[in-house]
């Protein structure tokens, strides 16, 4: 198999004295949807963060194709890069939020353009048409003069993860992407995500949804106590069970 | 001189007049916009800036605005001027006045910046950095944009209070409205005609100013 198109290596996430989570090795390889699951405050969604850069860590590295981010060594010191070299590497990540965090002053096609001529200079009326074809893929084709504050919330998360591919990232992190949805508008949103996951995209989704976990991925990971506690294919998890605390955290859940 | 009728004075002196009103409309307006540009830098400076920008900013604004308009006006005058001074120069009236306004005004608007950005949610800044934004264009195309429709109504209230404020300017002699006003009360008693009649005109301005305001709220509005 080839290298990893992403290894964390050690990830360490501390507050003062406080363990967010230590240890975390993963790979994850080109086209690979890799789901973590893990009760609230188990630091899954701090982990994505990580990746984005969103958040500093003290231990490990990250490595994108081989080049690590977000931090290099001067003089011996480990120090975090500069700002300005931080977004020009998250360039390559896409992100979706749970709380969708899209601009309220801008149409849907807007949104999704910004990134597109602020940040890889298409000219605008290219940017425009482009953004379309991709609030199309995602069922929004008609809905690109509306302003978001218009929208559903599953239609704005389809506009956000419309906004992050647009940039044609490396892959995909999604944040709880429907945990803030209504119930029934939830299965719009995990369709999306289905899709593109189907078309190839390499993704790291943070779920709670343990059925799309099962259904959508190669690999699940399972966070526990500030640490990644298993890891495997849908089955090891869902099926096998190997722990207590595995157990114990998807009998909760409708697998 | 001698009292003169009131209608006659005034179209007597319309010269006078003129000067004062373009005096006070430069002084307010020019005090407006330099404020406006300063401060909206100074408010992002003190909202996003490391400590060593925001402690030294904090403590200005805050002084400023502690500060009376008119105490800030002599200091201006009298500090400046003796600088230039030094220099073999004079500070004009004009400019002493227009820069201790927009220093009131500036201080006004960063806080007012400052306000309206730390309202906006932190997923905003989030969002355009996963994008790969600078945060300059974060600031510029996501953040100002919001915080200006927060920013406006009261935004327009400080621009009247500015104008209002180009009163003070007289006591330092500079030939604006307040001014042209007492010297013909002191020619041609009836104060409370001539007091009126620039209450009247000042009534216009501010009310243009409003409109102003009101027109680019309906603007933002649709957004």
């Amino acid at each position: 198999m080839a290298d990893a198109l992403l290894q964390i290596r050690g990830l360490g996430k501390w507050f003062g004295d406080h363990k967010i989570f230590d240890g975390v090795n993963l790979d994850v390889h080109e086209g690979e949807v890799v789901s973590i699951i893990g009760s609230s405050g188990s630091g899954k969604t701090t982990m994505l963060r990580c990746v984005n850069l969103l958040e500093e860590f003290q231990h490990g590295t990250i490595t994108l194709d081989g080049k690590e981010i977000g931090y290099h060594m001067v003089g011996g010191k480990r120090k975090r890069l500069s700002e300005g070299a931080i977004a020009d590497q998250r360039m390559h990540t896409g992100m979706v939020f749970q709380q969708f965090n899209l601009f309220p002053h801008m149409t849907a096609k807007e949104n999704v353009a910004l990134g597109l001529i602020k940040v890889k200079r298409i000219p605008k009326p290219e940017a425009h048409k482009e953004a379309l074809e991709w609030l199309a893929k995602v069922g929004l084709g008609d809905r690109g003069e509306s302003y978001v504050t218009q929208m559903s919330g599953g239609q704005q998360q389809r506009v956000a993860i419309a906004r992050a591919v647009a940039m044609n990232p490396r892959f995909l992190l999604f944040d709880e992407p429907a945990s803030a949805l209504d119930p029934e508008l939830v299965g719009e949103v995990l369709a999306t995500i289905k899709q593109l996951a189907s078309e190839g995209k390499t993704m790291m989704i943070v779920t709670h949804e343990m059925r799309f976990a099962r259904d959508v991925s190669d690999k699940v990971v399972f966070m526990d106590d500030a640490k990644i506690a298993d890891m495997g294919t849908p089955e090891h998890i869902f099926v096998n069970r190997n722990s207590v605390r595995l157990q114990n955290f998807l009998s909760g859940f409708n697998t | 001189m001698t009292p003169i009728p009131f209608y006659d004075s005034l179209f007597q002196y319309r010269n006078a007049y003129l000067i004062g009103l373009v005096n006070t409309v430069v002084s307010s307006f020019s005090a407006i916009i330099i404020g406006a540009i300063l401060g909206v830098a100074i408010g992002i400076a003190v909202t996003y800036g490391n400590k060593y920008v925001k402690i030294p900013l904090r403590l200005l604004i805050d002084i400023i605005r502690g500060i009376p308009g008119l105490v800030i006006i002599f200091s201006i005058y009298y500090f400046l001027d003796a600088i230039m001074m030094m220099h073999g120069m004079r500070l004009s009236l004009m400019a002493a006045g227009i820069i201790a306004l927009s220093i009131t005004n500036a201080a006004q608007i960063a806080e007012l910046t400052r306000g309206a950005l730390q309202a906006i949610p932190n997923g905003q800044i989030e969002a355009g950095r996963a994008i790969g934004l600078r945060f300059w264009q974060i600031i510029l195309y996501i953040l100002m944009p919001q915080a200006l429709v927060q920013m406006l109504p009261p935004w327009v209230n400080s621009a009247t209070e500015t104008v209002k404020g180009s009163t003070l300017l007289s006591l330092i002699g500079v030939s604006q409205l307040l001014l042209v006003t007492q010297q013909m009360i002191a020619t041609n008693n009836q104060a409370l005609k001539y007091y009126i009649f620039i209450g009247v005109v000042f009534f216009v301005l501010n009310t243009f100013i409003e409109m102003v305001g009101k027109a680019f709220e309906k603007r933002l509005k649709t957004v």
